[in-house]
């Protein structure tokens, strides 16, 4: 019985994580802009293909890919709300100013994480003792 | 033109996240806990091969067990040899 | 009519950049799958393997770190009889060559030629050159003086050679003063990623594994028909490379062939080398391009891999003007480029460093175990950012040296101050 509740417990648990990113996602498309999607879809394909790949346990990479996703999505709306008001504030020009320098500035937390995310999948690596 | 609080705010949050990207690789850089350098070990079970002049492949599962475990008692004898008091 | 120039321009530069993420992403994807299976021993099926070897160690006022190369060297496995180490001192002012000599008073093996101050100092191809005349080994392998291998190195190296197809060797490069600053630790990080993803893949597609100046070798009969290291590259390792792939033959890596060096401390000796290789490939692929492109011995993806060999330090020059081109395609309003300009910055993080992109690194990292070393990725965007003016650089002086027709091959060497040596020591004693 305890397995099968472990079992469900991690179902769910990965269920969650996938909601979490698709929810991601979705308000990156619906609150932010098209951008901010693009940013993302970078992100989980690097992480899905590559760190997927490595040991530990799916729940752990889902989770992480949840964080980077929601970390993504926070980023994305803090720099495109400084880009509207301060292009109310100052000018047009500032939304210029964001479209050129938004993917420059999405690559810093997307390369941040995904080194956070290895060093996390590492240890995972150790817990488990495997060799790869 | 004074910045409204709410842009000088943004301005202040979007500094403070990027420096909170940067701030794990700042800390391993002030406070190293993996800085190096990577190990590169003589090996000397395959040391003690090369010496012996033994291939290491095309041998029977039977024999691999033996051989295996005398290559190990050698390293070991080497290993001891090497020790300097 | 402005607007369609920029934007095919734009698209061209942003789709050659997309070419290397791609490249390197396939290797990225070899490497991580090939780690799951079991390694291959290569070296061990040619254990009986044993050719006549001459090392070649070229050597310019290294009195610093020599003595402990050629201390390592007579720890070496490789039976002595069939050892030929020969020190080429290229006119060093310092105690380089007595260091040499009183190795060779007491180790029939080594040898030590003396170059005087007329004929020295014309770069390492040169020094090369005049060693290769003593040689007299089956198989060449060079060691640059602040190296330190593993004992049975040369095995490793030379059981590439049992393959009759096989012409060069390259055995893997480890950073030994890695945690002296930041500077060797982001040098250690473009290693691993070059090392242990990048050679190790181009390896196992079979693709062009790159020869890189040191611990490697090469057959010493077709060094001798390819007229040994052309004096006029200052990247002498890739001229070779390519050389010896359009000669029919193959360079094969072995990851298992480790061997420490001691990187460059400082931004100033960082940017000389990295001019130094930048000039160097460039010449290269001046040299090479039409060879490459014409020849009947290389297959369509051993060509394709060989020209974005040739290509990778234009690079740099290649994302800054994708940057301001699709500055200027925004400034014009253009659709087009909200999507691709997206690619341009992860494109841009491909060329940090060494050219290996952070997930290549991260990947090469994790297979070396190499925990908190991740958190450091984020700072190699600075070396990008280092790289790019020396490319640029390095590209402004070959052409013009190419149109007004001046020597550029000027060889401005690394120095070594061993600082390695007291990480040498400390893994001896951690290893007693």
């Amino acid at each position: 019985m305890r397995r099968e509740q472990v079992k469900a417990l991690n179902c769910l648990f990965s269920f969650l994580s996938i909601v979490a990113i698709v929810a991601c996602v979705v308000v990156s498309f619906r609150v932010i802009n098209f951008q901010s999607i693009v940013s993302l879809v970078i992100f989980n394909v690097l992480f899905v293909s590559l760190p997927f790949q490595l040991n530990g346990s799916l729940n752990r990479k889902l989770c992480l890919l949840a964080l980077g996703n929601m970390t993504g999505l926070c980023w994305n709306y803090i720099f495109n709300l400084f880009a509207i008001v301060a292009a109310d504030a100052f000018g047009k020009i500032f939304l210029d100013i964001y479209t050129v320098f938004f993917p420059l500035l999405s690559s810093i937390w997307i390369v941040s994480f995904w080194a956070l995310s290895l060093t996390f999948l590492h240890r995972s690596r150790t817990d488990q003792g495997v060799n790869l | 033109m004074i910045p409204s609080p709410l842009v000088t705010s943004l301005a202040v949050a979007i500094a403070m996240i990027i420096t909170l990207f940067f701030l794990p690789a700042i800390i391993e850089l002030k406070r190293p806990k993996d800085a190096g350098p990577r190990i590169i070990n003589d090996n000397p079970t395959k040391i003690m091969l090369s010496m012996l002049k033994i291939p290491i492949i095309d041998i029977e599962e039977g024999q691999k067990l033996i051989y295996q475990s005398t290559i190990k008692n050698a390293a070991f004898l080497y290993n001891i040899q090497s020790i300097e008091f | 009519m402005i607007f369609w120039i920029l934007a095919i321009i734009f698209i061209f530069l942003t789709g050659l950049m997309l070419a290397y993420l791609v490249r390197h992403y396939i290797f990225t994807i070899t490497v991580l799958r090939g780690a799951n299976k079991d390694k291959e021993h290569r070296g061990s099926e040619a254990s009986a393997f044993e050719p006549t070897v001459s090392i070649l160690i070229p050597a310019r006022n290294e009195e610093r770190v020599i003595e402990r190369l050629l201390e390592r060297i007579t720890e070496l496995t490789y039976p002595k009889d069939k050892l030929q180490v020969i020190v080429v001192d290229d006119a060093s002012s310092d105690k380089t060559g007595a260091i040499a000599d009183d190795y060779e008073n007491k180790y029939s093996f080594i040898e030590v030629l003396h170059r005087g101050k007329d004929e020295g100092g014309k770069g390492k191809a040169a020094t090369c050159n005049a060693g290769l005349k003593k040689a007299n080994g089956e198989i060449l392998l060079c060691f640059d003086a602040d190296y330190y291998p593993t004992r049975d190195i040369v095995e490793k190296l030379v059981g590439q050679f049992v393959d009759p197809t096989v012409g060069a060797t390259q055995g893997r490069v480890v950073v030994l003063n890695e945690p002296q600053n930041l500077v060797t630790r982001l040098i250690a990080l473009e290693r691993i990623g070059g090392y242990r993803v990048d050679q190790e893949a181009r390896d196992k597609l079979n693709l062009i594994a790159q020869y890189g100046g040191t611990v490697g070798g090469f057959r010493s009969s077709l060094l001798k028909r390819l007229h040994g290291w052309d004096e006029n590259i200052l990247a002498e390792d890739t001229d070779l490379t390519l050389s010896v792939y359009l000669a029919g033959y193959k360079v094969r890596y072995n990851v298992d062939a480790e061997c420490y060096e001691e990187a460059v401390d400082n931004w100033k000796a960082y940017r000389r080398q990295r001019y130094r290789w930048a000039k160097g490939h460039m010449q290269c692929f001046f040299k090479h391009f039409w060879s490459v492109l014409k020849s009947k011995k290389l297959g369509i993806k051993e060509k394709v891999d060989a020209l974005l060999l040739l290509n990778v330090y234009f690079m740099p020059i290649v994302a800054f003007l994708s940057f301001l081109t699709g500055l200027l395609l925004i400034f014009f309003g253009s659709p087009l480029v909200n999507l691709l300009w997206l690619f341009v910055p992860i494109c841009l993080y491909n060329f940090v460093g060494n050219f290996a992109p952070f997930f290549e690194i991260g990947v090469g990292l994790y297979l070396d175990g190499r925990e908190r070393t991740q958190l450091l990725i984020p700072f190699l965007i600075f070396t990008l950012f280092y790289n790019m003016p020396i490319c640029f650089k390095a590209f402004f002086d070959v052409t013009t040296g190419k149109i007004f027709r001046r020597n550029v091959s000027v060889w401005v060497k690394t120095s070594h101050l061993g600082n390695g040596n007291c990480y040498i020591q400390n893994l001896s004693i951690n290893a007693s």
